[in-house]
């Protein structure tokens, strides 16, 4: 089975090539003082260096059970925070007139079942592995997990996950679209309606940050000046980009998952 | 890299913690979602078909096996594929698997839809052919319990019922055509419907082959599958069969009967037409579940979910349209909810990205 092992090394370099990208993104977002969901991209870039090691066990440098213990960690996290989301918008509802809609919503429930799924593969392949053919990589004939009716239908929420964000991609690339302004004014005289709303939250991220230099000339390099970011930053926070990665982890996990079959 | 990540910079707006939809994005309509569905089963295939055992010899036996029972005009490309690829598998099932991930991905993003959908097409019809040997239909052995006509042919079928293209006479303040299904959008009420008609009616003939038809033949399909399988789902195939051990030609006769009223169903008004359809995709989802163990994919072989899904999926486009306050049956209702399902669906034109993307 020659297939699977080359295989598996393309797709844990792309594994590791997405956690350095998540890794980054936490970067930028850190000096940029960014809202973003840092706890989506530090699990990211965990997940991609975790799902690495189990394509490729050479890569792994944790054991398995240590994995096991962080992502369910992570699953209990966004378990906590699909919670809030829905009670939060439960409340919003109540006090609209208008109930929200569903295109609204904020999304951590694909995170929590990529979480939930981690921890599957993990203890799966280790209560496998482990009594037969321990450092076993997935695709061998000994990963063959326990549940796999569970393993097929993670597989099948990951295939829908990867339609969904792939059909979003066009309109993501449109909101990328917005570029700073030299001034904030600026920049949201010139921009009306969504567009005006957009550079507002982007700008907003944008106040010179006050730990900057505690991160040294590398990534001053990387951010560019304060009030400026420069166009790797900007390229590399790239919606599209974020959501071609959130692809391409999702296609390895359902991969993964149907070898679990 | 979040969610919130990738779409606040654009669209959340000023007070609104929970506004994440990207500005532009058209939610997709009722066909857009079949579509989507449509490209998760070529990339759950593509998946499937990057499994260990399909890059070895086996799967050039798999392909072999097709060609058995056909006549030679078919048999003979199915052998000189399935050598080729025995001595190349791992590129040859390299690309094949790509070929269905790039058909899964281009039918996602929407401004490739239209020539993802018609690569699936030819993609789909060479597979019937050179890997599924017509879905033995020349055989005299097709059995709807076994997937006939072939699951393949149905990713074609589809894909030409889910063409992104509106046909018909627009309704009075409507963006889209009237048609009183989605499958009717690209080639028309009539012609979907005789696509289904000939589908179904078909699948209740192959019901009656003489092999189909022997008093131990279903027993003997639905005892077949189960090799490999999980105790639980051979279980329900093993009960199965043992219901219908001797019971062959009756239950081929109740089988038959029903994909017969299946196949006139989306003919009658949408009162009627909705329990026939509903009839369909529970008979569907038996069939899958029973008859092909979920297309074996849960024996870590299998290279497609079987017929199941793509019936399913089939029913759903013919599903007639609901219309709140108004007439379900009779004949205005096809008109009636026509109107309806252009209001639902012209939405995706509203969005600035609808005119490339979707209709």
């Amino acid at each position: 089975m020659t297939g699977p092992f080359w295989l598996a090394g393309v797709l844990a370099a792309l594994m590791i090539a997405t956690a350095a990208y998540c890794a980054t993104r936490l970067i930028i977002a850190r000096v940029h003082r960014r809202p973003d969901e840092r706890d989506v991209d530090l699990v990211h870039t965990v997940m991609g260096v975790a799902m690495a090691g189990m394509l490729v066990s050479w890569l792994n440098p944790l054991p398995n059970p240590v994995w096991a213990v962080m992502f369910s960690a992570g699953t209990a996290w966004f378990g906590w925070r699909a919670w809030h989301d829905r009670r939060s918008r439960a409340v919003r509802d109540a006090a609209a007139t208008r109930p929200t809609g569903r295109a609204s919503q904020p999304h951590h429930v694909p995170h929590l079942v990529m979480c939930g799924a981690m921890v599957y593969m993990l203890l799966a392949v280790g209560a496998v592995t482990s009594a037969t053919h321990p450092g076993t990589i997935m695709g061998s004939p000994a990963t063959v997990g326990r549940f796999p009716l569970l393993a097929l239908i993670l597989a099948v929420f990951m295939v829908a996950y990867v339609m969904w964000q792939a059909d979003r991609l066009p309109a993501l690339a449109r909101v990328n679209s917005a570029r700073p302004a030299p001034a904030p004014a600026l920049a949201l005289a010139s921009v009306p309606s969504a567009g005006g709303q957009a550079m507002q939250a982007y700008e907003a991220t944008l106040d010179p940050p006050s730990g900057q230099r505690r991160w040294g000339m590398l990534s001053r390099r990387l951010v560019g000046r304060d009030n400026m970011p420069p166009p790797l930053a900007h390229r590399l926070m790239s919606p599209r980009l974020a959501a071609c990665c959130q692809i391409a982890m999702a296609v390895t996990m359902g991969y993964m998952l149907i070898l679990m079959l | 890299m979040s969610e919130a990540a990738v779409t606040q910079r654009g669209t959340r707006a000023p007070g609104d913690d929970h506004a994440f939809a990207p500005a532009g994005w058209p939610a997709p309509d009722a066909r857009r979602r079949l579509q989507l569905a449509l490209g998760a089963l070529w990339l759950l295939d593509a998946i499937l078909q990057y499994q260990p055992v399909m890059f070895t010899r086996a799967f050039s036996q798999m392909l072999a096996a097709a060609a058995e029972g056909n006549p030679a005009f078919v048999s003979r490309p199915i052998l000189w594929d399935a050598h080729l690829v025995g001595q190349h598998p791992v590129a040859l099932n390299t690309t094949f698997a790509t070929i269905q991930l790039l058909l899964a991905l281009g039918i996602a993003w929407r401004p490739t839809v239209r020539p993802a959908l018609g690569a699936s097409v030819v993609w789909a019809v060479a597979v019937w052919w050179l890997g599924e040997g017509l879905g033995g239909v020349l055989t005299g052995t097709a059995s709807p319990v076994s997937g006939a006509p072939g699951p393949v042919i149905l990713y074609a079928l589809l894909a030409v019922l889910l063409w992104p293209r509106d046909r018909g006479r627009r309704a009075p303040g409507s963006a889209g055509p009237a048609v009183p299904f989605v499958a009717a959008r690209a080639v028309g009420a009539p012609a979907a419907r005789a696509l289904w008609l000939v589908l179904w009616a078909s699948l209740a003939y192959f019901a009656l082959l003489p092999a189909n038809r022997a008093p131990q033949a279903l027993h003997a399909m639905l005892t077949g599958v189960t090799e490999g399988e999980p105790a639980w789902l051979a279980s329900i195939s093993a009960h199965g069969a043992a219901f219908l051990a001797h019971h062959g030609l009756a239950a081929s006769l109740v089988l038959a009967v029903l994909l017969a009223l299946i196949a006139i169903g989306v003919c009658l008004p949408p009162s009627a037409a909705r329990p026939t359809l509903a009839v369909a995709a529970v008979l569907a989802a038996a069939i899958w579940v029973a008859g092909q163990d979920l297309g074996g994919i849960l024996t870590g072989s299998g290279t497609d979910p079987g017929s199941g899904p793509l019936l399913i999926l089939l029913v759903l486009a013919y599903w007639p349209v609901r219309t709140a306050g108004a007439r379900t049956d009779g004949p205005q209702a096809d008109q009636t909810q026509a109107n309806e399902a252009q209001a639902n669906e012209a939405q995706a034109s509203r969005g600035p990205a609808a005119g490339r993307a979707v209709t």
